[in-house]
């Protein structure tokens, strides 16, 4: 009885909640109405917050959990500075060169309890102690409890009153100011996340991002004229006076709030239009420098927009904010709902890089704006489907990339060149970037557990989204579209976990992959499959005795037809198991297709024919992207010299002018 | 004097000892065919009959190339795609002026780069003996005869070059890039400190270049002036190029314009011809190998047109005395 009291009052929340966001509505959790005064001088941003909150648990609360982020950059205890160091190889931590000035906190000056249906108000400030969930209080304070009087019952609904202080710090990561610009995000007190009837209230670590309740926010940013401002949602109302301007932005069904406000940005806008997808008004901040990009910025959002918005669910949101940030900001590339952060930096201007960068910041709008996984505990959910639908998507848009090779470089500045001749596919990237990481660490855990930084990256980002590629490939295109579309419908304002995925793998495809998903997340089995050995030969033909007694007779010379035996050894060079494809060529231009699938260790294909094997490929197409070892798929059964002639030309063409050189100093 | 008759003069005394191009061009050839031997057999073991061959054959393979480069030590990762255009050679050995990262491509190619270092040096005392010996033509064996007579004076030359060259990079060049990092970082835009960075580069090649043309008049000087010590001939390299600075300058500079207008002409057609099938690219292996020679015709160059300058501002210096 209870629950169905809970449910038709949850019910009656999300129908009353504001009809921007259509035709889906979320269940609604939160509701923020924050009031927030940037003093730029002081870098501090002061703020009211009113937060009602549902409680959705089946169990009564005693404690109420909020992040404190902010105090990531308070101090050496916090887990960040703590995470930073340890990936420090050469002992210098970030902490040790900062000026202590230059960090940044946040403090709580009040905080009181109204509960609804009553006019009582309780007083929380003294009962706050900064310690996370199961976690023993380390000296981070990212993290605080607060202690209620009375427990809140299921289904109850309360407000919390908090005034807060952000100071923001110079900007190290994501949040702070740089010169005149302030971006301001993870900054008001945050709700923790109840699961199960348990917290989840991750303190801010170096590695792993966000996630929280689905809500409403209404924030009201005090800041002066001078500054160009931008935010997470609809701006209804903007009014100013003596110097300030208040602005007054609202947006429902998001998990988070980000803002801006900057001296040096130029704001620029664009309709996105495309088919039967929801149009959505393009919010540009760009850097006065980077105006003439705008065209490529706008192009590769509308481009995610589009590729996204059909292979998933079409973006909701009436507005998307692109925010240009200064270069070395440590700004850029970041999302927030609603908005995301791009720089453009002397590596990515010249390339494509700068459209991958684009399309995957816009593509967390879906995988992690809507489709909202826990990012802490399940890094690689959002992150390798993200990095999977990016290349996917550039693959799509800008096709093949072209090899750009820089000379005369010193720290990332140089003169580029493209080389036409070297192409290759937008996810071959991911794989190079995976192939020093094959092995080290499985993909499913939570992100602080990496063995270092570049491992938590290369798995939950570039194996991730390999194994993502190898599934599309092992079930086909069509059936994986429709199991990321089946995801982010069912999944679409939810907190997905690993297993439902998993289930609609299961659900869909039409082989049993359990196996592989398990060896793929929660393994470091690695995986090359290689053509062995191609060799025609004649058959054996017949020499020596033959018959017995009477009838015995001796054959001295081997007697054979025209035939061949032909013979194929395929390997299995890893643990990682997959079904593949075998593609035979032969002499006479004919072309044999089997599937192998590849539980052995090795497999041999032998026949006789009266044509001979010029080539065989393994995996052909190119499905099993986790293949650490691409290079020995193909195999000819005559060895050809010409490339090695002409690499080896070419290779001795550039080392007698290197020698020249030498010569130069003689 | 003048620049442009010291030009002159310098080519058509390099014209009269033509035969030493082929004969260090024959160096350099064998030299680098002792590397690319064994480099061919080592690429043929690994690609003749793999799939990527085709992808070789065509431009490159990026996914042999990752598992080759992820392998490490092996010779064959020196090979990079961008050597089938004709500018990495150029850019490359441009850059290792710059940063002196001669390691960069492994101990090997090193170790023979100071082999030839130390055989060029020999082969130098050679060219400059014959160009300073006024009457005669060219002949091996007086050339040979020069460069042995010459050798332990060029080579003290040479490792003084290498001393002052390792100062310049390991201590000079760090601490100016060191400067440059520092100054340019607060800047907020990148094109900004990319034209500064792409100024320091060019105060380092200046300097590099400066050095270098000491070097070369300290070995002129050495012949012609018969020094008995090359630390002398170095300082009296120094005193007469402060005593004819522009002249010395302008004409190094001219001989440095034509080496890289003809290396920037030679790059741009290999570049353009895009070695993708056999035929073409053994047109491109011939061009390189006229390339190569082209290079060290213009090395000769500066030899020969630096000889004539020296020799003609010294006349007039005796002839002033006189009076
Ligand atoms: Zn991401």
């Amino acid at each position: 009885m209870k629950q169905t009291v809970v449910l038709l009052l949850l019910a009656l929340l999300a129908a009353t909640a504001s009809s921007q966001v259509t035709p889906q509505s979320c269940l609604s959790v939160v509701d923020y109405r924050i009031a927030a005064t940037l003093n730029p001088s002081e870098q501090t941003v002061q703020g009211k917050m009113t937060l009602r909150w549902i409680h959705t648990g089946s169990q009564p609360v005693s404690e109420l959990y909020f992040h404190a982020y902010p105090n990531a950059f308070k101090n050496a205890s916090s887990h960040f500075f703590r995470d930073e160091a340890r990936w420090q190889p050469d002992g210098k931590a970030l902490i040790d060169i900062l000026p202590a000035e230059e960090l940044g906190y946040m403090e709580i000056h009040s905080c009181i309890l109204r509960r609804h249906g009553s006019s009582e108000s309780t007083d929380l400030l003294p009962s706050l102690d900064y310690r996370a969930p199961g976690v023993e209080p380390d000296g981070d304070q990212t993290v605080f409890v607060l202690e209620l009087p009375q427990p809140v019952s299921p289904g109850a609904t309360i407000d919390v009153n908090m005034d807060f202080t952000t100071k923001l710090p110079k900007s190290i990561l994501r949040s702070g100011y740089h010169n005149r610009t302030f971006f301001v995000s993870q900054w008001y007190p945050k709700i923790g996340f109840l699961e199960a009837d348990a917290w989840h209230c991750r303190p801010y670590h170096r590695d792993g991002e966000f996630f929280g309740n689905f809500g409403s926010f209404t924030v009201e940013l005090i800041v002066p004229d001078d500054l160009t401002v931008a935010a997470t949602g609809v701006l209804v109302d903007s009014v100013s006076s003596d110097g300030i301007t208040r602005y007054t932005y609202q947006q429902d069904c998001v998990h988070d709030f980000a803002w801006t406000a900057g001296a040096d940005y130029q704001v620029m806008r664009r309709q996105f239009t495309f088919n039967e997808l929801p149009s959505v008004e393009l919010i540009l901040l760009v850097q006065s420098a980077n105006r003439s990009l705008a065209d490529r910025i706008f192009q590769a959002t509308e481009n995610a927009l589009k590729y996204y918005g059909l292979w998933t669910v079409p973006y909701p949101y009436p507005t998307l904010t692109i925010v240009d940030a200064p270069w070395r900001s440590q700004i850029g590339g970041m999302e927030y709902p609603t908005l995301f952060t791009i720089e453009v930096t002397e590596n990515n201007i010249g390339t494509l890089d700068l459209e991958s960068l684009i399309v995957h910041e816009c593509g967390h709008q879906f995988w992690y704006g809507m489709v909202a996984n826990d990012e802490g505990r399940f890094p690689w959910l959002d992150e390798g489907l993200n990095s999977y639908s990016e290349s996917r998507v550039m693959n799509a848009a800008y096709g093949p990339r072209t090899w750009r090779h820089t000379v005369l470089k010193k720290s990332g500045f140089g003169i580029s060149f493209d080389l036409a001749d070297v192409r290759f596919a937008p996810r071959l990237q991911q794989w190079q970037s995976f192939l020093p990481a094959n092995g080290r660490d499985i993909i499913d855990q939570p992100a602080d557990r990496f063995i270092d930084h570049s491992s938590y990256m290369k798995n939950s980002y570039s194996k991730a989204a390999l194994v993502f590629w190898t599934l599309e490939g092992v079930i086909g295109e069509e059936i994986f579209t429709e199991i990321i579309k089946t995801f982010s419908q069912r999944y679409q304002f939810a907190h997905p976990k690993p297993k439902d995925i998993f289930d609609i793998v299961r659900e869909k495809s039409p082989i049993e992959l359990d196996h592989f998903l398990e060896q793929a997340f929660r393994s470091g089995a690695r995986c090359d499959y290689a053509v062995a050995e191609v060799t025609s030969r004649t058959p054996l033909g017949e020499k020596g005795f033959y018959g017995s007694g009477k009838d015995r007779i001796l054959k001295t010379e081997k007697t054979a037809d025209e035939s061949f035996i032909n013979r194929v050894v395929l390997q299995r060079k890893g643990e990682l198991t997959l079904p593949v494809d075998i593609e035979i060529s032969l002499e006479n231009g004919e072309i044999l297709r089997q599937t192998w699938d590849g539980k052995e260790l090795w497999h041999r294909i032998e026949w006789s024919s009266s044509v001979a094997i010029q080539k065989v490929e393994i995996d052909p197409e190119r499905k099993i992207m986790l293949d650490a070892n691409l290079s020995n798929n193909a195999r000819y059964r005559k060895s050809d010299s010409s490339a090695a002639l002409k690499w080896s030309g070419l290779w001795m063409g550039w080392l007698q002018h290197l020698f020249e050189v030498m010569a130069f100093f003689s | 004097m003048s620049i442009l008759s010291a030009l002159r003069e310098g080519l058509a005394l390099n014209q009269k000892h033509i035969k030493i191009v082929p004969l260090i061009y024959a160096v350099n050839f064998f030299f680098a065919l002792a590397l690319a031997v064994p480099f061919f057999f080592n690429l043929f073991e690994q690609t003749a009959r793999l799939g990527v061959r085709d992808d070789l054959l065509r431009g490159f393979s990026v996914e042999w190339w990752s598992t080759l480069e992820l392998g490490g030590d092996s010779i064959l990762t020196s090979l990079r795609p961008a050597l089938a255009s004709g500018f990495a050679a150029l850019f490359d050995n441009l850059q290792l002026l710059l940063t002196g990262e001669f390691t960069a491509f492994g101990w090997w190619l090193f170790a023979f780069g100071l082999l030839y270092l130390v055989v060029s040096s020999f082969l130098n005392g050679g060219v400059i003996g014959l160009y300073a010996d006024e009457k005669r033509t060219f002949s091996t064996s007086r050339f040979f005869s020069f460069a042995g007579f010459y050798f332990h004076h060029f080579i003290a030359i040479t490792m003084t070059a290498m001393l002052i060259y390792s100062a310049l990079y390991f201590l000079l060049f760090p601490a100016l890039y060191g400067l440059v990092e520092t100054w340019t970082g607060s800047w907020s835009s990148f094109r900004a400190v990319w034209w500064m960075n792409f100024a320091a580069f060019f105060v380092i090649l200046g300097l590099v270049l400066l050095i270098n043309m000491v070097m070369d008049y300290a070995k002129i000087v050495l012949v012609v002036e018969k020094q008995e010590s090359a630390w002398m001939a170095i300082y009296k390299a120094v005193r007469f190029i402060l005593a004819h600075p522009g002249g010395s300058l302008g004409l190094y500079l001219l001989l440095s314009g034509m080496a890289f207008a003809l290396s920037a002409g030679f790059a741009a057609l290999i570049t353009w011809l895009h070695p993708k099938q056999v035929l073409v690219f053994l047109i491109v292996f011939t061009l390189q190998q006229v390339f190569i020679t082209a290079k060290i015709y213009m090395r000769l160059n500066f030899y020969a047109a630096q000889h004539q300058y020296y020799r003609q501002a010294q006349s007039t210096v005796r002839k002033l005395r006189k009076v």
